[in-house]
């Protein structure tokens, strides 16, 4: 009978139910598009600038009263692959002078295929080197010696020298342009530097916590290290999200507090309607648990039909939103679904709960009188 | 007097601010009497049923009914009580206009205890009203709104029923057949106390009380009994 009174009552004030229920899916459906945005933008986001290039560099700390360069340990390094989550990928890089067709170059040894995956913006004419017989060579120095893709070069360093074919030419834009890249374990053993590494850039990016809070951990893994966060950029990630973040928990609590709002005034209209059906039911004995129940279950059914409405409104708005600025669709989250929905009835109820007391506290001897 | 009425009423004033209601009000309903109040217009019959139909309470005096003492009642008490004791029958029915005389019936039965379709259904049978279970009140006459509220308050098997004007708003053909039907009830041994107009009606009752200003001003024991109702022409 309860529930069956609830949908008659409900049913028997379509317009108005039609008007809460309205207010109910607008304000559940931005709260739901902010709750599905937020997680995905900040990882888009960060994402997208994370597409820029590494954002930690970490390098060894200057030995005092040593004028020669100090190198990091490259096992000491390998502890940042534990790091998933925190760090998408780091480079290890060795520096060192050598000699290409007998031109002294820079020479450069690094994990190849992670800087490729760091390096998005390079134009690469030919392919990364896939073993270690093949070099990387900067657009300008290949110009500079006449060197041809597919070539083979002479390149030698302290420790000796060996054959390598060009794999591929690079334009950097940057030093690079000048530099020839080989395989890190390569580099290591023309220099006689087996394990060592000049210094190490590292991609990162959490929505948990900032920029600093990996450069530390880093820091203290890595002995005799320094670490950098690449300024500009970190600062540049958070600021925005945190100026996004704002933005979206003030629009979701204005459109909260409005929803709300309108909540108690079509409630509280309905009540004024009612009093005269409310009295009758306290005179039948009714209690006001009883009456308040009835009433909170008709918010409750507004409450939860508005927020599933408004839930599917609201996560295609976001997924409109991320495919325009992002280009790829927002993903489905469960969570974001209970967000709208504890959102929605707690509108309702904050809304209601004055005209449900109202209501519940209704004297039936007052309420019935004939005008 | 010496054997327990069903309603006990003693010294009974009731204010609303300035205005006094009721003053000094003392009267006893035998369980089984049909009772009826008389009174111009504000004299306090209403605010009488209100008192003894616990929906509301005394400013001074002491109100028992079936027993028990109603004039400290708290609000849920008095809730309970109404639905346990008493049974009302308003001169504006009151009938919920979104659901069909079945389950107007019902929702009485809903707030006692639990809703029962089929004895729902008997009882609109008992006032006439078989083949107008599905109707909405705005489907029914006058008449039939009242005869739902007449199952209504009879429902739950209260003892006593208090009606406030029951044909004010009724034509004289429905008017007797309301109270062909309410007479009935007080032949089975309902306790009825009545609020009307019509001295027709007042001759059909056991006593007839007549209020002015809020004071029982006279008093008669209708020797008749149960009289018919005597049609006009
Ligand atoms: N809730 C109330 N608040 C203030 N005055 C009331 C209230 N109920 C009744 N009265 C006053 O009490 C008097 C008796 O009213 P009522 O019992 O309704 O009279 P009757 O039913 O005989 O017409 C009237 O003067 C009325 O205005
Ligand atoms: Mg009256």
């Amino acid at each position: 009978m309860g529930w069956h009174l609830v949908f008659r009552s409900l049913g028997s004030r379509k317009g108005r139910l039609a008007l809460a229920g309205l207010v109910v899916v607008l304000g559940a459906g931005l709260v739901s598009a902010l709750a599905n945005l937020t997680p995905d933008v900040s990882s888009k986001m960060g994402g997208q600038l994370r597409a820029y290039g590494a954002n930690i560099t970490v390098l060894p700390r200057p030995l005092p009263g040593l004028e020669m360069a100090a190198y990091l340990d490259e096992d000491r390094l390998a502890y940042m692959e534990g790091e998933k989550e925190a760090i998408a990928s780091y480079v290890p890089f060795l520096y060192s002078l050598g000699k290409v067709e007998g031109q002294r170059v820079v020479l450069v040894g690094a994990r190849l295929e992670a800087l490729a995956k760091q390096s998005t913006w390079w134009l690469v004419q030919g392919s990364w080197p896939a073993s270690d017989d093949e070099v990387l060579v900067g657009g300008r120095l290949a110009r500079k010696l006449r060197l041809k893709l597919g070539q083979t070069v002479v390149i030698g360093a302290a420790q000796g020298e060996r054959q390598f074919r060009i794999a591929g030419l690079a334009e950097t834009g940057s030093a690079e342009e000048d530099q020839v890249f080989l395989t890190l374990s390569v580099a290591q053993e023309l220099t006689g530097r087996k394990g060592q590494v000049s210094l190490a850039q590292v991609s990162a990016w959490s929505e948990k916590e900032p920029l600093s809070a990996i450069a530390q951990r880093i820091e203290q893994a890595v002995p005799a290290a320094e670490v950098r966060v690449v300024g500009q950029v970190a600062r540049a990630e958070t600021q925005v999200l945190e100026k996004v973040r704002l933005l979206m928990l003030l629009v979701a609590s204005l459109v909260l507090v409005t929803a709300g709002l309108a909540i108690f005034s079509v409630m509280a209209t309905s009540f004024l309607e009612r009093t005269k059906e409310i009295g009758l039911m306290k005179a039948l004995g009714a209690s006001e648990a009883r009456i308040a129940s009835l009433f909170g279950a008709e918010a409750l059914v507004i409450a939860l039909g508005g927020g599933l409405l408004g839930y599917g409104l609201g996560y295609g708005l976001a997924q409109f939103i991320t495919l325009v600025v992002f280009g790829a669709p927002a993903a489905l989250s469960w969570q974001s679904l209970g967000i709208t929905l504890a959102a929605a009835v707690g509108v309702t109820f904050a809304g209601g709960l004055i005209p449900i007391r109202r209501a519940a506290g209704l004297n039936p001897a007052v309420t019935l009188k004939e005008e | 007097m010496a054997s327990p009425g069903m309603v006990d009423v003693r010294g009974l004033t009731k204010r609303y601010g300035d205005t006094c209601a009721l003053e000094d009000v003392s009267l006893s309903v035998a369980p089984g009497e049909w009772l009826v109040v008389m009174g111009p217009s504000g004299s306090g019959k209403t605010t009488f049923l209100n008192i003894v139909g616990c929906l509301d309470q005394p400013t001074e005096g002491i109100v028992t009914v079936d027993g028990k003492d109603v004039s400290h009642l708290s609000p849920r008490e008095m809730g309970r009580f109404r639905r346990e004791t008493i049974g009302l029958i308003f001169q504006q029915f009151h009938l919920i206009p979104y659901l069909n005389s079945l389950e107007n019936v019902m929702l009485a039965q809903y707030f006692h205890s639990m809703a029962d379709e089929a004895e729902a259904r008997d009882a609109l049978v008992r006032v006439g009203l078989g083949d107008r279970l599905r109707h909405l009140p705005s489907q029914l006459s006058g008449g039939e709104q009242q005869r739902v509220c007449i199952a209504r308050a009879l429902i739950n098997s209260p003892k006593i029923l208090l009606a406030d004007e029951p044909s004010g708003n009724l034509d004289r053909r429905n008017e007797e057949m309301v109270m062909g039907l309410l007479s009935q009830r007080h032949r089975e041994g309902y306790t009825l106390i009545m609020v009307t107009h019509n001295p027709e009606i007042a001759q059909l009752a056991d006593r007839l009380v007549n209020f002015d200003h809020g004071h029982l001003v006279s008093e008669k024991r209708n020797h008749l009994g149960q009289a018919t109702l005597q049609r006009p022409g």
